[in-house]
């Protein structure tokens, strides 16, 4: 792979915040020369056990399907989730696969800057409670653009906002097809297309015909096993070290490459430049997610959806020690088993084997099938809410409010949900093909930036400032997904390791400290020179707006 | 004062508390950045776990309290 000549540690930090986001991104390359590692023990009850995961889940999109009639049902399960359910919900949307391997590589490559990652994931749950959650649930129905559009031209924003969220989603989505395909191929020994259509006809079947139930259903259940298997793993891996913290930093100096130097920040983060835009890519990206946020619409009110958030981070929290543990343990368990080092010297398959690893020694090959198993449903779960996010995208922001123009046709509005499904799928499988061979390590940063620039900036000025516009909002959008791709472009990422220049023209891997306060920034003065009178109408309406979002007594004039 | 004076007010109390809680958190995580990016050798590894632990545990005990916190004062505004 091509790096950065004069920026290493800057791209190894994007490949760093891809592993996070998207599952082996930033290893398919080197996943590929180990094709078929996997023994027949390891194949059958990695198989085995992901066959009853797939029955379970078919089972859930069979029962799910019965009850999902309505568009109401198949966008939000007819809102009826409990706190404790969404929040699992959630906090499965947000721990992929890649939470689970990217992070525990982080840190057994980077040791003590693969912790920042760990808060990085936990961090932003706070901040989505304090600005969104229940504001969120009681101004919008099916996604989050019936917030920003509440008081603003609803044509306008849902243009500008579906132009954001499928950007997101196709990222987003892209470098997990790309990551599934390489993770089976290595995990099962089955040809990469082959993995990426069956993972696409999986997540179309899940969410075409179970809509928001069965996709809720089959996070929480992924969320329950992931949790459960980095629980198990962990304790047996601190179980070496008589449970100290301590004696596994001790063990982890002695054993590394690094030595000692692997106990001091620096490995990967060293500018703190570089460091705050990847922190505020952190803090207010995933506030911009879509598919995080259509999650607050699942649940009856207000008070749920802050629930929900609660239970979430909680179980973040709690899986990103764990991971972090794993990955810890494993500097020091894995130093001395040559079996899972190249010629290279090197981790085979890269630094995102490290949980798969750990486990195949600690368990034998019984749990790394479990573990193999359990991080393909996860990968499953994440895609089908992807796509059930952007399928909402096009049924109820595209067709039933731009082209429909509100006049909603139940049974209508659902075919086209499905078709929209199916047509993500084809999409999906197409790019994940497509980008095979693509480093696409830079996807998962640009889809957190965008989603900082853009949602969040959007719906943070809508919900706090009286003074956004319709002209101020779709000037700041725009210049906000204009600066945050074009700057991930001009960045080592893209301009050096994919277009193959010799120095970036962005020095920054992460846009975020400079696109989030330009969009912020042209939409404040964009909507304090907008003396029109709908400017007026749209501040004017902030009032009403304020009390809805408080107490989700909606007023007549928005009940559509 | 009336019962919309209340809500106005106890929706701008809520604002104003929501604004400096994401600035302190903001703050929080940053600052830790910061430090461990511009001065690498000043702590230990143990501090950083400690450190980061606090601010893991901070994310969890914030929400909690924040989630309590607004239910009540949305409680109390229901009762009156």
């Amino acid at each position: 792979m091509k790096r950065a000549v004069t920026y290493p540690r800057l791209a190894k930090g994007t490949a760093a915040l891809a592993a996070m986001a998207t599952p082996v991104a930033a290893y398919a390359e080197g996943a590929l020369s180990i094709e078929g590692k996997g023994a027949d023990g390891l194949q059958w009850i990695a198989i085995g056990v992901f066959l009853a995961f797939v029955a379970l889940t078919l089972v859930i999109t069979y029962v799910a399907a019965k009850r999902t009639g309505t568009t109401e049902e198949f966008y939000s399960a007819g809102g009826g989730l409990t706190g404790l359910q969404n929040g699992l919900a959630i906090a499965g949307d947000w721990m992929s696969a890649a939470t689970f391997l990217g992070m525990s590589g982080l840190v057994f490559t980077f040791g003590m800057d693969g912790i920042v990652y760990a808060i990085g994931a936990a961090i932003s749950w706070p901040v989505i409670m304090f600005i969104l959650s229940d504001r969120v649930r009681n101004l919008g129905k099916h996604t989050y653009m019936d917030v920003v559009a509440y008081r603003l031209d609803n044509k306008a924003m849902r243009t500008l906002g579906s132009f954001s969220s499928l950007a997101i989603i196709a990222l987003y989505l892209t470098a997990q097809m790309v990551g599934a395909g390489a993770l089976i191929q290595i995990l099962f020994g089955l040809p990469y297309w082959v993995a990426v259509v069956l993972v696409g006809i999986l997540m179309t079947i899940y969410v075409s015909f179970g809509g928001m139930l069965a996709t809720s259903w089959i996070q929480i259940i992924k969320a329950v096993i992931l949790l459960i298997g980095g629980s198990t793993l962990a304790f047996i891996a601190m179980s070496h070290f008589g449970f100290s913290i301590g004696h596994m930093l001790d063990q982890a100096a002695q054993h590394s490459p690094r030595g000692p130097a692997i106990l001091l920040p620096g490995n990967l983060l060293d500018d703190p430049v570089a460091a705050v835009s990847l922190g505020l890519a952190f803090l207010f990206g995933p506030a911009g997610l879509p598919h995080i946020l259509m999650r607050f619409f699942t649940v009856p009110d207000g008070k749920t959806a802050r629930r929900s958030v609660s239970w979430a981070s909680l179980f973040i929290a709690y899986f990103q020690i764990v991971v972090f543990l794993i990955g810890l343990a494993a500097i020091t368990l894995l130093a001395n088993e040559s079996q899972f080092f190249g010629p290279d010297g090197k981790l085979i398959g890269g630094a995102n084997m490290t949980a798969l690893h750990l486990s195949e020694l600690l368990g034998g090959q019984w749990l790394l099938g479990v573990v193999s198993a359990v991080t393909f449903a996860t990968i499953l779960a994440v895609v089908a809410g992807l796509t059930l996010s952007a399928a909402s995208t096009f049924s109820h922001d595209i067709y039933a409010t731009i082209i429909a123009k509100g006049a909603r046709d139940e049974a209508k509005e659902m075919r086209i949900s499905r078709i929209a499904t199916v047509l993500v799928g084809i999409v999906a499988i197409a790019l994940g093909i497509l980008f095979q061979k693509q480093n696409v390590a830079f996807m998962a940063t640009l889809s957190l930036a965008v989603a900082a620039s853009v949602n969040f900036a959007l719906l943070f000025l809508s919900l706090f400032w009286r003074g956004l516009t319709t002209k101020g909002a779709v000037y700041g959008g725009v210049v906000g997904l204009v600066s945050s791709v074009g700057m991930v472009m001009l960045s080592g990422a893209v301009w050096v390791d994919i277009f193959g220049f010799v120095e970036p023209i962005f020095p920054y891997p992460h846009p975020t400290i400079f696109s989030l306060p330009l969009t912020l920034v042209t939409a404040v003065l964009v909507s304090l020179g907008d003396k029109s009178a709908r400017a007026d109408a749209e501040r004017a309406a902030f009032n009403e707006q304020s009390i809805v979002a408080e107490t989700g007594q909606v007023s007549a004039q928005h009940t559509t | 004062m009336d019962d919309d004076s209340k809500l106005e007010l106890r929706i701008l109390k809520r604002r104003r508390t929501d604004l400096l809680l994401t600035i302190l958190t903001a703050a929080l995580f940053l600052g830790f950045l910061i430090i461990i990016t511009a001065f690498p050798t000043n702590l230990s590894a143990s501090s950083i776990v400690f450190l980061g632990l606090l601010l893991v545990l901070y994310s969890v005990a914030a929400t909690l309290i924040y989630q309590s916190w607004v239910d009540r004062i949305q409680q109390d505004g229901d009762d009156k």
